[in-house]
């Protein structure tokens, strides 16, 4: 049973995984990787698998009505996922002007209007000067996974400046590597910080000509990061 | 992008600290596409929001039926109501400018997406 809200659709209260799935599955992917910017594709199965459980564990309210931001949305899959779940407005952030034209048509057709773009290099946007702009927080930052690529910790900017601006929960996809380097960060910054799911295969592919596959699977975690204060 | 996305955004230029939100709006193009009014998220958005940056943008965009401050009324007014939901949640603004009061800085928006993205000399 579906219900047709705002243009978008609203799936039954019997939220079901392979509903999600299938939401998801035909959204069109990146085109052209930027290994830079760690663009990887989130497989629709893992995508609707973690906020599946997000709605189980936490209640379909973390999404149904709220306003939710995206950051680092790549090409939309953990926004329209939001909007599907009921989110009321879905904030997405990225940096690339040719994946927000990527999730700009992903939005478009999957007809979900609560979705809106936002072109913004996150560790330079701040949150307005009023109270913190968003109910739920979801996100996949830049991995760190290439070698030559140096994280930075900007997966650790990105969560900051989310709780910075979420009265709510924050849900983070991050490499496995960052897992205790994280969890650091959160108990100095006084976050609540609950590892959700542990050694999810993510597909990442390789760039370096000593490899000898062309892709490999990255441990990934999940997280519920919020302001314990 | 929606007034709902506007509230979001302000100056970060080097140096631009103060007077730099809310940003001005120059439209150039925008639609109306409708949208289930929802009272209660209505409400807790504006409850969160700066009701007086907000008013004085919707006053520059011509939109001068909102009064200045708001009352427990006003959320009892159905016309309040639909005009503030139209406003906020339906008017897209397609093709403009976001104009920072203080140093003037223009952010462009094309196909309704707001480019925020600073010059490296910009960035502090």
């Amino acid at each position: 049973y579906q219900r047709r809200v705002h243009g978008g659709l609203m799936f039954s209260r019997k939220i079901n995984k392979r509903t999600l799935e299938s939401f998801l599955q035909p959204l069109d992917p990146f085109e052209d990787p930027k290994v830079h910017l760690e663009q990887y594709q989130t497989p629709p199965d893992i995508a609707a698998e973690l906020f599946f459980l997000v709605s189980m564990q936490l209640g379909p309210e973390e999404f149904e009505g709220q306003r939710v931001a995206d950051f680092g949305c790549g090409t939309g899959i953990f926004s329209l996922a939001s909007a599907a779940l009921g989110a009321e407005a879905v904030h997405a952030f990225d940096v690339d002007t040719d994946c927000l034209a990527i999730a700009a048509r992903n939005v478009e057709e999957s007809g979900m209007t609560a979705v809106e773009l936002i072109q913004t290099d996150l560790l330079v946007w701040t949150p307005p000067p009023s109270e913190k702009p968003f109910d739920t927080v979801v996100m996949n930052p830049p991995f760190g996974a290439q070698e030559t690529e140096t994280n930075n910790g900007i997966d650790a900017k990105f969560i900051e400046k989310a709780v910075e601006s979420c009265s709510g929960n924050v849900y983070v996809l991050l490499n496995g590597k960052s897992r205790v380097r994280i969890m650091k960060n959160c108990e100095k910054k006084g976050y609540e910080c609950d590892l959700m799911v542990k050694d999810i295969e993510f597909p990442v592919p390789k760039i370096f000509k000593f490899h000898k596959q062309k892709t490999a699977n990255i441990k990934c975690d999940f997280f519920r990061i919020s302001d314990a204060k | 992008m929606r007034l709902l996305s506007h509230n979001l955004l302000m100056c970060n230029v080097k140096g631009c600290s103060e007077n730099n939100y809310p940003l001005r709006i120059l439209v150039q193009k925008s639609k109306i596409i409708e949208a289930e009014l929802n009272p209660d998220f209505l409400r807790k958005l504006v409850t969160k929001l700066d009701w007086k940056g907000l008013h004085t943008t919707l006053i520059s965009l011509d939109f001068h039926k909102f009064p200045e401050q708001l009352a427990e009324d006003d959320w009892k007014n159905e016309e309040f109501l639909k005009e503030l939901h139209n406003v906020l949640m339906q008017t897209h603004i397609i093709e403009g400018k976001l104009v920072c009061p203080n140093c003037q800085r223009e952010y462009p928006i094309v196909n309704g997406i707001p480019n925020m993205i600073l010059k490296d000399s910009e960035l502090k």
